[in-house]
């Protein structure tokens, strides 16, 4: 093949069935000698010219493929940050239940062998089981909001809680009931 | 047609290579250029392109090509005017061994033809290359 049969549209046809070889190509790959080979059916002084214009696309492609790697890395790591985090946070939410379950259960167990229950301990009784409760209601998919007053002496306060706190208060303030018959009926 | 896509005369100056031509123009003597430089003067898009005119710039004795073997180590180590005419090992004086020429330590320069021939006069020496240390 003459160079002068070599136009432009058959030269960067030529490079681009090249370049494709290339990126076929595994690294261990690229020697002079099959670069050489590869080429040897250019004219002579061109060469020289698809030689550098095949490094050069060559390296882009590597950085491209770089940033490629890049990104799966990254997504890799951003999806596994999102599983641990879900993970944690499913181990929290688990904690936070068992704990109130168990503050549960201490308050209703405290109660029921203590027969004579004081104020003070009535009051811890029920923080204890507040707390449970709260932490128990924490988690829990839904609103839970407690909206009310109490009379004190010298006036009214107003109380609005949302989630555990609501819990909190409930037990805290109002005593539902059925803390105290439950422990009637086990007594 | 009236309607009928206008191409290009086969005479009408090619923009590209004249814009090449006009890099190398008005370059200093001995300013070297790699096709990346080239690329970015012109502001071609594709390189391949670029590549061709410079192929056939230095077909016609416009330009020359230098074909420098660098060290790993850094610095250049030898000379050619082809890649046709570097060897596959060479002894590398800075880290005092032969060393395999990889396609990653092979750079290609353009320049303006020296005054009283170049690199593209096919001498024996030029084919053997020119030393660097």
């Amino acid at each position: 093949m003459k160079e002068e049969d070599w136009d432009a549209d058959r030269y960067l046809l030529e490079v681009a069935q090249v370049q494709n070889i290339l990126d076929s190509w595994t690294p261990d790959k690229f020697s002079m000698p099959a670069i050489r080979r590869l080429i040897a059916h250019f004219p002579p002084k061109l060469r020289t010219a698809t030689f550098t214009a095949l490094q050069s696309g060559y390296r882009a492609h590597q950085i491209k493929k770089y940033e490629m790697e890049l990104k799966s890395v990254r997504a890799e790591a951003q999806g596994k940050m999102a599983n641990e985090k879900a993970i944690r946070e499913w181990k929290r939410e688990g904690r936070a239940f068992w704990t109130g379950v168990a503050l549960l259960l201490l308050a209703l167990a405290v109660s029921l062998m203590v027969p004579n229950i004081s104020q003070i301990t009535s009051l811890l009784l029920r923080t204890t089981a507040g707390l449970g409760v709260a932490l128990i209601i924490a988690f829990l998919p839904g609103l839970f909001s407690v909206d009310t007053s109490i009379k004190l002496g010298w006036g009214k306060v107003a109380f609005r809680a949302t989630g555990g706190l609501a819990g909190f208060v409930m037990i805290y303030m109002f005593d539902p009931g059925w803390i105290s018959s439950l422990t009637k009926i086990l007594k | 047609m009236f309607w009928r896509k206008s191409h290009r005369s086969v005479n009408d100056p090619d923009p590209l290579r004249e814009r090449i031509v006009g890099v190398f123009r008005n370059a200093e003597a001995g300013e070297m250029f790699t096709l990346d430089d080239l690329a970015d003067e012109v502001r071609a898009e594709k390189k391949d392109r670029v590549a061709f005119v410079l192929g056939q710039l230095a077909s016609s004795n416009l330009i020359d090509q230098v074909v420098r073997i660098m060290s790993p180590v850094g610095g250049g180590i030898q000379e050619y005017p082809s890649i046709d005419n570097i060897p596959d090992a060479i002894y590398d004086p800075f880290q005092l061994k032969e060393i395999e020429v990889e396609p990653s330590l092979v750079k290609v320069f353009f320049r303006k033809t020296r005054i009283g021939g170049g690199a593209a006069s096919d001498s024996q020496s030029s084919r053997r290359g020119h030393a660097l240390v």
